[in-house]
């Protein structure tokens, strides 16, 4: 897990990332936005 | 338990976000045990960290992040003392080693030989091991490790793991850790930490972008990916590392070996001994010495005689006691030593025979008889009746600091022989953290935010608060800003800007103090290269050196010094010999006549607009009242509320005494008569204080001393409050109301703002007097000295130079056929004045050729130097065909519009002219050097003798400043005068004017200041062609009027005169700039019928315009 917190002086990006591994073996990086409490899914 | 062992603070410049009290307290209060200090190569913040640690409980570790040679990082522990030295000469090694003062990088192997008592970790992300990993792969990473173990032993080497939410450590650690385990070395957690709290984060990422020069989007690679760099909770700690517990364990074992260490009790400081140690103990030398000088200074059956005995034998007592006699002694080897320095400075020149003093003392140490007779003072302290107990007395608490002034060269040289004298190794300049303030703060974090460069100017220009703390507030007052401190980014600017106050920005050098120790000083401190080249400074500042206990020798250099020098040596040059300032006459009265008109522009001490209008009033008449006059303008006399009260029993005073009657200053309390009779009844001296706590409460002399430091470090008012219980018994034990005692205690506190010792005053007071000797009966020489040692004092070389008018000094501007390279006065003129002598024809000062803009010394030298080789200089061609290649097109073209070349008989268009035919526009370097080769012949050019004007006076003036940066052929005003408003008068008019009339007035701003004793009051000098007006602005007009009063370079102002004893001042009620096209109707420039006058290039709007551009800038003081 990772953590990202910048352009505050701007729009904050304010994250917190895990890169999970699916049953298949293939691999996926999520994002919780963490001001808006949304979960994504990071394009590759 | 878990400790932080890898922690920055704002002492890793532009990397750490607080300061290490701030790190120091967060750990505290998260239940840290102990805390590491590990800044970038240095460790400039460690013994406040230590000192503030202590205080509170915690343990405080000391260390540094170390850059090697590749650029990685290792993090280094001291364990032991001698790992604490082998830190520092690691340090020094890595600064002192390298090129580049500003890249400081240590060799591996330097490591691996001085590693004793030392505990290495192997880095953050940019860490030894982590990097190799990176950029070599695994085998490469275990061998570093695996050396790093034979090296260091398992003990003494362990891998750092960090995880902060960083997209990779997980991998990383994990990878350290197999690393580690078959290297078979241990793994400790560390935080990698760069602020004490998650918020300070954003000005992490400032300082970040201001470190590579950028905005923060454009440090968007350098910056840190997230706010996971502060001091955890330990909870948080242990979760993080939950797989690897052993890790957190280990710090805390690590910090408990570092408990052998302890930076404010283990450093093991020792002053050198004197000459002569090893042959006599030092209080039996330093008594035979002062002994024998007795004798010479205080003649047997003399005045002071019996009393210089009996406070020689005090001073002895005491300093034997404390056990100073070799301090005293080293002292005055070191004065010896200058002595030396100044034969040798002067050797040749004809001031060497002017007795003059290699430097001089200030401070308290003045008042000591034992620094008179070594020769470290040159005021008698018996005959002065100086206060012993400022400078020595039983219980004092460290080391007493003598200061000593010198002139620039004399103690540049003195520098450098006492590095020779005592050992690099054992010598070094203390240094100084020039912190953020509010312009450095606005222009900084205004361009990490990317806002707009000109309103940040603008911001930072006229922003009033010195502090960062108060920038909101101050926006809401700007014209133009109001509302914006809630605006996106200037928001954010406010909040960072209060964050950033007060952290350090670089370090610099401490304006004169050094450390000299027996004990190699780079076991103490490290030692890196100050900007000056040839200079090392420690990595503390002056407050840490004290905590350090180490003993400060303070050499300053003095401008006033200097130009006594170089004044003393010109008198010599016109009279065969030097005056013996010594012995001139201290009770002239012409002198103490200008003195008392205020008269005193370019004097030392009591030059300054507060200065004169008070010499106006106390009319100083003897060395005693000038001593009073250097030390009643000061926040500690005026908080105190002593000024008016002293005015106006000197006014008492002098008619007391032409009635021929005996004159009693009133004091509060009988108790009070012996200490304050000599200066009236009321406390103008530092030292005062302590003698009226003793006199009136009873205080001892250790209570004397503990008020005295609280009086002079910082939150001294808190430990005031403590001191007003132990003053109020004291003296009601002697009989002394609460009502006297408190009004009494209410002036002790006010100099907690700062005060003077009458020693130092009395030093300063002698100096004052001797500048204002040698101005009046050697003006040319004074001035043309002046003039050499700009810049110092309180006026502008422009407002200087017409002083030197006013006074019968004709500035003559340079000329490339007659000028040195700086000031020279010219053979005619009177000389030296008989007393009441002055006035116009007193002598003339010739401008130097390094004045010039683009002039360098150099330049000139080089310019001067093929003037008497070769001959004076026939024509500009002449000039640009001999003169050095540096000389510039520019330089030449600045030399013509000053006048310099008039000589040749030409106008000085004529000669731009000529000197663009012979020169290219500045294009290509070396085109010059070549094109004048190929001007060897002196052939004519087609165009040489086109003509043209000369130049108009307004067009002179501008020029004047354009290139010299002040005029001497006049005042912009003169040239203005019958533009200006009828109801506009000069300055010569205004005593004649009745107090309370509405006047205006316009001049060119000298001086802006706002004291902070003023309670928001500014006060402006402005000088038209007549003389200076002295405005006092009030804060109301002040918010009204700011933009112009703070950035305008010439004013009209309109108010009422204020009259008062002798002194004459404008009390403003409206200031606006004069400008071209001003539509006020109070102030209208006058225009012609037709308004051609705007665009005729010779009109007083084109010349206004133009001198608005030019103007001088003026000195702004707070």
């Amino acid at each position: 897990m990772w953590r990202i917190n910048d352009e505050w002086w701007r729009q904050p990006i304010v994250r917190r990332y895990v890169e999970v591994v699916l049953e298949g073996g293939g691999r996926l990086v999520l994002f919780e936005d963490q001001i808006t409490g949304e979960w994504w899914m990071q394009k590759p | 338990m878990y400790v932080e062992l890898h922690c920055h603070s704002a002492f890793s410049f532009l990397d750490g976000a607080s300061l290490p009290e701030q790190l120091a307290l967060t750990a505290a209060n998260l239940g840290y045990p102990a805390l590491a200090l590990t800044d970038h190569n240095g460790i400039y913040g460690a013994m406040a960290f230590a000192q503030e640690a202590k205080s509170l409980g915690l343990q405080a570790i000391t260390g540094a992040e170390l850059t090697l040679l590749d650029g990685s990082h290792v993090t280094i522990l001291a364990e032991t003392p001698e790992g604490y030295a082998n830190l520092c000469r690691l340090i020094t090694e890595a600064h002192l080693g390298r090129a580049d003062r500003r890249d400081p990088r240590l060799e591996f192997a330097a490591l691996e030989a001085r590693h004793e008592g030392l505990i290495v970790l192997s880095g953050c992300r940019d860490g030894l091991l982590p990097r190799l990993l990176r950029t070599e792969g695994r085998a490469a990473a275990r061998a570093c490790a695996e050396r790093c173990r034979a090296v260091f032993g398992r003990e003494n080497f362990f891998v750092e793991l960090q995880r902060n939410y960083v997209r990779g450590d997980l991998a990383l650690t994990r990878a350290l850790t197999d690393l580690a385990h078959d290297a078979r070395l241990g793994v400790v957690a560390s935080g990698d930490v760069h602020y004490h709290s998650r918020e300070r984060h954003r000005l992490h990422d400032v300082l970040v972008a201001t470190r590579h020069r950028t905005t923060l989007d454009g440090a968007h690679g350098a910056r840190r990916p997230n706010s996971e760099f502060s001091l955890r909770p330990l909870e948080e700690v242990a979760v993080l590392f939950r797989d690897c517990p052993d890790a957190v364990a280990t710090a805390g074992v690590i910090a408990e070996r570092c408990r052998a260490f302890d930076l404010t009790r283990d450093l093991g400081y020792g002053f050198p001994d004197f000459r002569g140690a090893d042959r006599t103990p030092a209080p039996r030398a330093l008594a035979e010495l002062c002994r024998s000088r007795l004798e010479q200074r205080y003649a047997r059956g003399s005045e002071h005689r019996s009393e210089a005995e009996r406070r020689l034998e005090q001073e002895l007592t005491l300093i034997e006691h404390h056990r100073l006699s070799g301090f005293f002694l080293v002292y005055h080897d070191l004065f010896d030593l200058a002595r030396e320095v100044a034969a040798d400075v002067r050797r040749g020149s004809r001031r060497a025979t002017g007795n003059l003093l290699p430097g001089r003392g200030r401070g308290s140490s003045v008042s000591s008889i034992v620094c008179y007779l070594l020769g470290l003072s040159h005021i008698d302290p018996v005959a002065n009746r100086l206060f012993l107990g400022r400078f020595l007395n039983e219980t004092l608490a460290s080391v007493p600091d003598i200061d000593l002034d010198f002139p620039r060269e004399i103690r540049e040289e003195l520098i450098r022989r006492v590095y020779a004298r005592y050992g690099a190794e054992h010598v070094g300049l203390v240094c100084s953290f020039p912190t953020y303030r509010l312009r450095s703060a606005v222009r900084e974090i205004g361009k990490a935010l990317d806002l707009p460069a000109g309103e940040i100017e603008q911001v930072a220009k006229l922003a009033d608060s010195r502090s960062g703390s108060g920038l909101a507030d101050e926006l809401d007052q700007l014209p133009g800003f109001a509302g914006r401190r809630n605006a996106p980014l200037w928001k954010e600017l406010c909040e960072l800007a209060e964050e950033i106050a007060g952290l350090p920005r670089h370090v610099s050098q401490h304006v004169g103090g050094m450390i000299i120790s027996s004990r190699p000083l780079v076991e103490l401190v490290p030692l890196e290269r100050a900007a000056m080249p040839d200079r090392v400074v420690c990595q503390w500042d002056k407050d840490s050196c004290d905590d350090a206990r180490f003993v400060k020798i303070d050499f300053l250099a003095l401008g006033m010094l200097s130009l006594v020098e170089e004044c003393v040596e010109l008198v010599a040059r016109r009279e065969g010999e030097p005056p013996d300032l010594s012995r001139i006459d201290f009770a002239d009265q012409a002198v103490y006549d200008r003195i008392c008109r205020g008269d005193t522009v370019g004097l030392f001490q009591i030059e300054s607009r507060a200065q004169i209008q008070m010499l106006r009033r106390t009319r100083p008449r003897d060395l005693a009242d000038l001593a009073v006059e250097v030390a009643i303008v000061r926040p500690g006399p005026i908080v105190g509320g002593a000024v008016n009260p002293y005015v106006r029993r000197r006014e008492e005073q002098r008619r007391a005494r032409e009635a021929g009657r005996p004159y009693e200053p009133p004091v509060d309390h009988p108790l009070l008569r012996d200490v304050l009779a000599e200066t009236l009844g009321v406390i103008l001296y530092q030292d005062q204080v302590l003698q009226v706590c003793q006199a009136l409460a009873g205080f001892t002399a250790g209570q004397a001393e503990a008020l005295r430091r609280a009086m002079s470090r910082r939150r001294s008012r808190e430990l005031m409050a403590g001191f007003w219980e132990e003053f109020r018994s004291g003296a009601a034990a002697r009989g002394v109301t609460e009502r006297v005692a408190e009004k009494v205690f209410t002036q002790v506190i006010a100099f907690s703002e700062f005060g003077f010792p009458k020693s130092h005053a009395a030093a300063f007071g002698l100096l004052a007097y001797q500048s204002a000797w040698l101005r009046h009966y050697h003006p040319a020489e004074y001035y043309c000295a002046l003039f050499n040692n700009q810049p110092m004092g309180f006026y502008s070389l422009d407002a200087l130079g017409r002083d030197a008018k006013r006074n019968g000094i004709e500035i003559r501007l340079p000329d490339v056929n007659v000028s040195d390279v700086w000031c020279t006065v010219a053979d005619e003129g009177k000389g030296r004045l008989k007393a009441g002598e002055g006035g116009r024809g007193a002598g003339v000062v010739r401008v130097g050729l390094a004045f010039i803009r683009d002039w360098s010394e150099e330049t000139a030298t080089a310019v001067v130097a093929e003037r008497e080789r070769g001959g004076p200089f026939r024509s500009v061609g002449d000039v640009v065909r001999r003169a050095p290649p540096q000389l510039k097109r520019p330089a030449i073209e600045h030399l013509v519009w000053v006048g310099g070349c008039d000589g040749f008989g030409l106008t000085r268009r004529e000669l731009v002219w000529q000197v663009g035919l012979w020169l290219p526009p500045t294009a290509h370097p070396g085109d010059d050097a070549r094109r004048r080769r190929q001007l060897e012949l002196p052939l004519n050019h087609p165009f040489e003798h086109l003509r043209f004007g000369g130049l108009e006076a307004g067009e002179r003036l501008l020029a004047e400043y354009a290139v010299l940066g002040f005029a001497a052929s006049g005042h912009p005003l003169q040239l203005l005068r019958d533009a200006l408003p009828a109801g506009v008068v000069s300055s010569d008019r205004l005593p004649g004017l009745q107090h309370g009339s509405g006047v205006e007035v316009a001049g060119l701003v000298v001086a802006r200041q706002r004291p902070e004793t003023a309670k928001g009051f500014i006060f402006v000098l402005l000088e038209d062609e007549a003389g200076m007006v002295n405005v006092i602005v009030r804060p109301d007009v002040y918010q009204r009027y700011r933009p112009a009063i703070r950035g305008e370079p010439l004013l009209w102002v309109r108010g009422k005169l204020a009259k008062d004893d002798g002194t004459v001042n404008l009390l403003a009620e409206e200031v606006r700039g004069l400008q071209c096209g001003m539509r006020s109707a109070e102030c209208e420039l006058e225009v012609w019928a037709d308004n051609s006058a705007l665009r005729t290039p010779h009109s007083a709007f084109a010349f206004l315009r133009s001198m608005r551009r030019v103007a001088p800038e003026s000195k702004d003081w707070g």
